[in-house]
């Protein structure tokens, strides 16, 4: 027992002391009577603290200093034994075949999560915004991913629209004010038949095959469109197409200058809770 | 010279006794402790954890040599030291000094002591 623990000591010792006189010492160790062996002990034990805390200059071995001060690049690992074991290369692969699955399923998976999400591209949607709307009003919105699926939710409903599409120009799922700005020339792009005005087919074409509804009415199932379509006649007009930023701003009711999805969508989940902190 | 072996003086208990014992000639780690022992008159232990730990501040500083294995040891795990002219003129130089504080002391103890 008291060899088992000396051994312990021994390799308790900085590598290149335990590497130059390891073996030494477990010499010595084992032509040490019985009777002095405690003794033994303690004088490892002590010299383990010694080197440690008060011998710094021996911690580098004279192989690896003369490597460095010859210039060569090289990599610096805890235990200076130049062997692996095959136990240590196992658990090598195990980790590193670990860390992919791990890094993969964070990959697929990592757009539900509220912030810091990976592969989402949507981190900007939620968390905590400091904002200052038109009036100098400066406040906190804090938007919260509820239910998790929201922002695929948001994705999905920004894509199948056209006029959505064509106003987000950066894709960011958010309407800036430079974006809301430049509508005309973005909305004037979807005018598909040139008649300087936008029909449901040139706005909504999934809705417009099955013409369970008038125009009209469709136009007013979508509030960006209703905004839009201010006179509800089921046509977007080409002076309704100049008067789009105006529209537009309408529908922001927190005064902050662009859109955001829970403006937008407001039949989603309310997502935005909005303070103003000062005037 | 003799100031160069100056500036290792005063040397500690352990590094006197493991340069005297390397006067007698090479020797392992196991040797030079039963020599201290002996010399100390069995006073002085020193345990495996000191003696490396001199030993490696004695080579580092040149005063002792290491010579690795010897080939059909009982114990292959012995490796030799050799003291060097280095360690013996600094050795020498110690005893020098400890003779001056011997005759210095002897000196005092001699005066007549005031009441």
């Amino acid at each position: 027992m008291f060899r088992s623990f000396y051994s312990a000591l021994v390799r308790m010792h900085p590598p290149a002391f335990r590497k130059r006189f390891g073996d030494e010492m477990l010499s010595i160790f084992d032509r040490t009577d019985a009777s002095r062996r405690p003794a033994a002990l303690g004088d490892a034990a002590l010299s383990v603290i010694r080197q440690w805390l008060f011998r710094p200059e021996f911690h580098e071995s004279e192989d690896s200093a003369s490597r460095r001060l010859a210039g060569a690049p090289m990599f610096l690992v805890l235990d200076d034994d130049p062997k692996l074991s095959p136990s240590r290369l196992i658990a090598g692969g195990a980790l590193a075949l670990l860390s992919f699955v791990a890094a993969s399923f964070l990959i697929s998976h990592g757009g539900n999560s509220a912030t810091a999400s990976i592969g989402s591209g949507l981190s900007s949607l939620f968390g905590v915004h400091v904002f200052t709307n038109a009036a100098g009003q400066t406040g906190t919105e804090v938007r919260v991913a509820d239910p998790p699926s929201l922002d695929l939710r948001i994705v999905r409903l920004f894509r199948s629209e056209r006029v959505l599409v064509a106003l987000d120009v950066n894709q960011d799922f958010v309407l800036s004010p430079l974006e809301i700005a430049n509508a005309p020339a973005a909305l004037a792009m979807l005018d598909r038949n040139g008649d300087g005005a936008l029909d449901v087919s040139e706005c909504l074409p999934q809705l417009a095959e099955g013409k369970l509804a008038p125009d009209a009415v469709r136009m007013r199932m979508d509030l960006v469109l209703s905004a839009l379509d201010t006179d509800h006649d089921g046509l977007i007009s080409a002076s309704e197409i100049r008067r789009a930023p105006a529209a537009l701003k309408a529908l922001d009711y927190n005064g902050d200058g662009r859109l955001t999805p829970e403006e937008i969508f407001p039949q989603l989940k309310p997502l935005v809770s909005v303070e103003v902190v000062s005037r | 010279m003799k100031d160069d072996f100056n500036s290792f003086l005063p040397l500690s208990p352990a590094t006197l006794h493991i340069l005297l014992a390397l006067t007698a000639g090479d020797m392992h780690g196991y040797a030079i402790m039963q020599d201290v022992l002996r010399q100390s008159e069995g006073r002085y232990k020193l345990g495996p954890g000191t003696l490396y730990d001199n030993l490696q501040k004695l080579v580092r500083s040149g005063m002792v040599k290491e010579l690795g294995t010897k080939a059909g040891d009982e114990d292959s795990r012995r490796r030799y030291y050799r003291l060097t002219s280095l360690g013996n003129g600094v050795l020498a130089a110690e005893i020098s000094r400890l003779e001056d504080v011997v005759r210095d002391a002897k000196l005092q103890l001699r005066k007549p002591r005031r009441a």
